[in-house]
């Protein structure tokens, strides 16, 4: 957990700062309060080595976070920090919030694990936050403030929290999210006092430049607006899809280091860790030339720049699926935002305009509005969206390249090379072969910009920014790249010395890997099947690094979300494929669509209902939509030949429902029978249990099906009849309630009196102090979010099988979740 | 001008010059320093009340109280380690922003003239740029700001250009003193934009800055301890 060091000119003051946020607190959460003289007469003040006395006492590697009153207490701090080593100070950050709130919602952060950067970054929000419900409580109190409702549309006020505010990739779920509605949407940066622009532009509103912090006002008109700025809101709310991990994947700030000169080589940046040691190929592209001639026929032009324009599209969604292969979906999100571009209204119009209105050519045209646009992207303070003028380049060539007839000079690789280019765009990286890439170093570039993200996520080493010498290099020159320092090396004579740290390198990771690979093992020897859930394949791989022996839950809702039509059966066995190939011998259980009326998809057309998660949604859906149902089964019947796939199919309630699903499956595998598709005949079928109405009938369900998983989160909202996102009734869902326990215990009996096996999947299964009830309750698999493994591990080893069912036994007739919770931890000390 | 100060603590070829400071010459000053802010610990205090938190001179004090404590302790290291020890001593013990502030100064200005028994002119202008540039680093404030900065700038400016026109040390100390004691009263109509003081904007006009007041009462203690 995260440190937290409180500030304060009076030692008491700090002190009562500690008990509050410890009010807050369930577990322990290092937290140190520092204030004050010895000096009775004069008490207030602050002293920098007591400072570094306290980060210390709550130093971990998880890092810390500062927060202090005023005045000295910010030089000293800023002075304690001097005092630490280099290592601890790169994790010990000064925290500008208030004091009393930022230190309050840091500790909460902090219990909920989260990283340094994000206890940060909610502390920082207090002040905004504050503020946000001063100002919102004023209207209310008074009764004159028919102002209120002057529009048809509606107008809402939202914090921005996510870190790298509204940059690329979020600015193009924003656009996707707004399009997605018929009303008219505007949306301003407030902080900034901007003017406000159109959803439909994903280029305007990144000049919105709107950061970490920031407030943005939304306004929407027409039929749909209030249904939109709900939607809008919730994106904004959930961090524009920018999750915890994927930010700290952007961040990585110990990467970016500054140049420094090297004997024998070249300085840079350093973008993505590890030696690559070959021979230097040089990567060019060259400029299109641009005809300079009028446009005798301004129709013909625009048709022609819509028509290169249409076949880049189409380039990119081939690119974006090579990528999601093989970076992941997140960084592959990258080549979403490049698509929005294109179909950007403002940018679109405005070549128009120049064709129809100036008269300019097709390529002229392209090229000035690009020009345009960079400029006013490097107009904007932010240096992360500065960078994004590279992605617009890489359009804008794109385009004329097939304007112009240059088609890219076909870059073949014979043998595994170090690639060296004055600067990568994504398409370049997409377009090279991957597998015979050892390193990437180019001239220009950051840390930051797209090529690199995609190069850290394919563990290719890179380095950026070395300087035009390296473009001067002859073709073949033995090269050395270290992507973790930042440098390169021309014709080392002591190579050798390289390939050892290189093979160390790779030695290193794989022992690491082996240790966490480990099966659970409990202390009386007993192996616990330990199992992940993935969302997409960049989580299947984060599985695998962590030690999962499997995927027990593959969440296919991300093939389906923020697209247009529903992904066809081809894309999807092709990731289906993938991977399982991936996972090799371990077991894969893919989960078919589970989607409602919560997530709107364009392509389903779904109502808007009162409660969806009590609506039609998962296998009810499905059903009825047999067109999208039997592409997914096909996809994953051919997914399942020579590989470890079972099937699972969501919110089963009724006997009907499965047989009906079998039926479907039956005639899905005759018709792929027929057609001569392999597929795995003997495919494990099984069904969640999430419904209580399966456990009720968890018997018979049991003779029709291979195996159960129970879903906890939903078993138990549904069971306690409480809205786990409804805080007022949240602790009512807790799974270790003995109610939803016995449930639990009911459905593996059920299904071990049938001879099939039950998992558990859902947050319950990452649960450290769950652990003991559900061993204990017999269940034969536990899937838990990747990134927990490691300590579920940890605690599967310290305990024996034998205590864990007397421990189930135990607290099935407890009173409360709390007791249930203090039960096993009292256990668990003795 | 100032007079000739009879430092023969060095010699060379056999002469005795009056352009080193020795050991035994910054530990005095150390042990001064403490006693002149110990006398002046009102004058500080009061100026304080007027624009800030009227514990100024109590801090500094305490401060220099903990310095003179551990002087005997330090007898035996160079230079640099005793100016560094001295900005320990005051990080841990003032309790108030001129901790960091003074204690930087120190920290920064010792490590300059790591392992030297004895400090040369050319040493003497490095301290104090080192010494300024610390206190800046730490306190980001500029000349105007109503602060230490705005006495320790042109003093530092003053021995430089002094040292550069051929003044010995005493001489070029002596500008020394006088700019910061310019610089000291200079801050009498200036507005406070750093530090508690800031905070009463206009009212702070008008009162001589406390921490000017203290730094021109150090380097006045330096001159006098070698004149």
């Amino acid at each position: 957990m995260v440190g937290i060091v409180i500030v304060a000119h009076s030692a008491a003051l700090a002190e009562a700062i500690q008990k509050l946020a410890r009010q807050m607190l369930r577990q322990q959460v290092p937290i140190a309060a520092v204030g004050g003289t010895d000096n009775p007469e004069n008490p207030f003040g602050t002293d920098a080595t007591q400072i570094h006395r306290a980060i210390e006492s709550v130093y971990s590697n998880d890092g810390v976070i500062v927060l202090m009153d005023m005045g000295s207490a910010l030089l000293s701090a800023e002075t304690s920090l001097e005092f630490l080593t280099e290592a601890q100070r790169s994790r010990v950050r000064l925290c500008e919030a208030p004091l009393v709130e930022g230190t309050i919602i840091a500790a909460v952060r902090s219990e909920a694990g989260g990283s340094l950067e994000q206890v940060i970054g909610e502390a920082r929000g207090a002040l905004a936050a504050k503020a946000a419900q001063l100002q919102a409580e004023v209207p209310e109190i008074s009764f004159e403030a028919p102002q209120k409702i002057i529009s048809p549309a509606g107008e809402i006020q939202l914090t921005v929290r996510n870190p790298l505010g509204i940059h690329a990739r979020p600015a193009a779920r924003f656009v996707t999210t707004a399009a997605q509605f018929q009303s008219e949407i505007t949306v301003r940066n407030v902080t900034r006092n901007t003017g406000a622009v159109s959803t439909k532009s994903i280029n305007l509103i990144a000049t919105l430049g709107v950061r970490q912090g920031h407030e943005i006002a939304i306004s929407a008109a027409g039929a749909d607006a209030s249904e939109a700025l709900k939607a809008l809101k919730e994106l904004v709310e959930n961090n524009l899809g920018d999750t915890d991990s994927n930010i700290e994947k952007l961040l990585e700030k110990k990467l970016i280091k500054p140049p420094l000169p090297v004997k024998d080589g070249l300085a840079g940046i350093a973008v993505a860790p590890g030696i690559a040691i070959g021979p230097a190929v040089l990567y060019q592209t060259d400029a299109a030339e641009i005809p300079a001639m009028k446009a005798e026929n301004p129709e013909a032009e625009w048709r022609r720049l819509q028509a290169a324009i249409h076949s880049v599209q189409q380039e990119i969604q081939k690119m974006r699926m090579k990528m999601s292969l093989q970076a992941g979906d997140y960084e592959a999100a990258i080549f979403d935002a490049h698509l929005l571009f294109l179909e950007d209204p403002a940018l679109l119009e405005a070549a128009r305009q120049r064709i129809f209105e100036k008269g300019e050519g097709a390529e002229a045209s392209w090229r000035k509005v690009l020009d345009e646009m960079k400029e006013s992207y490097n107009a904007v303070e932010d240096p992360y969206l500065r960078s994004r003028g590279v992605d617009l380049t890489d359009l804008e060539s794109q385009v004329l390249r097939l304007l112009t007839g240059n088609t890219l000079t076909s870059f073949k690789l014979t043998k595994p090379a170090i690639i060296v280019a004055a600067d990568l765009s994504p398409s370049d990286i997409a377009r090279l072969e991957l597998d015979k890439v050892s390193g990437i170093c180019t001239a220009f570039g950051g840390a930051n910009s797209h090529s690199s993200i995609l190069a850290r996520a394919l563990g290719i080493p890179a380095v950026a920014g070395v300087g035009l010498e390296v473009l001067r290099l002859a073709e073949g020159t033995q090269l050395v790249l270290d992507g973790s320092e930042g440098r390169i090396w021309m014709n080392p004579h002591d190579i050798e010395a390289f390939q050892k740290k290189q093979e160390a390198q790779t030695l290193s990771r794989k022992v690491a890997q082996k240790a966490s690979r480990k099966p659970a093992v409990t202390l009386d020897g007993c192996h616990v099947k330990v199992v992940a859930n993935a969302g997409s394949i960049a989580e299947v791989k984060v599985a695998l690094a962590q030690g999962a022996e499997g995927i027990g839950l593959l969440r296919t809702e991300f093939l389906f979300l923020g697209r247009e039509t529903a992904p066809s059966e081809e894309e999807q066995f092709t990731v289906y494929k993938n991977i399982a190939e991936l996972l090799g011998k371990c077991s894969l259980v893919i989960r078919t669509l589970d989607v409602g009326g919560d997530k709107r998809l364009a392509y389903l057309d779904l109502p808007l209902e009162a409660n969806p998660f009590l609506g039609y949604r998962g296998i009810r859906l499905c059903l009825d939509r047999l067109d999208i149902f039997k592409a997914q089964l096909r996809a994953i019947l051919r997914a399942s030949f020579g590989h470890q796939v079972k099937i699972i199919f969501p919110m089963v309630s009724s006997i009907g429902e499965v047989r009906r699903i079998k039926e479907v499956l039956w005639e899905t595998q005759d018709e792929l029978k027929q057609a001569g598709v392999p597929y795995d005949g003997s495919m494990e079928i099984g069904i969640m249990i999430e419904v209580p109405a399966a456990v009720a009938i968890a018997d018979c369900l049991a003779k029709e099906v291979d195996f159960f998983s129970i879903g906890t989160n939903d078993l138990s909202q549904y069971a306690m009849a409480a809205d786990r996102t409804n805080p007022r009734v949240a602790p009512f869902s807790d799974a270790l309630n003995p109610a939803v326990l016995r449930l639990i215990c009911q459905t593996v009996k059920a299904g071990h009196d049938a001879g099939i096996w039950v998992g558990i999947c859902g947050e319950m299964a990452g649960d450290e102090l769950a652990i003991s009830v559900l061993l204990g309750s017999g269940i034969d698999e536990l899937s838990m979010s990747a990134l927990v493994i490691p300590a579920v591990k940890q605690v599967i080893a310290r305990l024996k099988m034998s205590d864990a069912a007397d421990i189930t036994d135990a607290v099935l007739n407890l009173d409360s979740a709390e007791d249930v919770r203090r039960y096993v931890t009292e256990r668990f000390l003795r | 001008m100032g007079r000739t100060g009879q430092n023969t603590s060095s010699t060379l070829g056999g002469y005795s010059v009056t352009t080193v400071l020795t050991k035994g010459q910054v530990l005095q000053w150390l042990r001064m320093t403490g006693e002149v802010i110990e006398e002046n610990k009102e004058l500080l205090t009061q100026l304080d009340a007027a624009i800030g938190d009227a514990d100024h001179g109590i801090n500094m004090d305490r401060g220099f109280r903990k310095v003179r404590s551990q002087l005997l302790a330090v007898v035996d290291q160079d230079i640099g380690n005793i100016l560094k020890d001295t900005g320990m001593a005051l990080i841990s013990s003032v309790g108030g922003a001129s901790g960091p502030l003074y204690g930087t100064l120190f920290m920064r200005a010792g490590a300059s003239v790591l392992g030297k028994q004895e400090l040369t002119t050319v040493d003497l202008a490095n301290v104090f740029q080192a010494g300024l540039s610390g206190l800046v680093e730490r306190g980001k404030a500029k000349v105007g700001d109503k602060t230490i900065v705005d006495a320790l700038t042109p003093a530092v400016a003053a021995f430089s250009q002094a040292t550069q026109d051929g003044a010995n040390m005493n001489e070029a100390l002596w500008q020394a003193v006088f700019a910061a004691e310019q610089g000291m009263k200079d801050t009498i109509p200036l507005l406070a934009k750093k530090g508690r003081a800031s905070y009463l904007g206009e009212r702070s006009i008008g009162h001589q800055d406390p921490g000017a007041t203290s730094l021109y009462l150090v380097l006045k203690t330096l001159y006098e301890t070698i004149s």
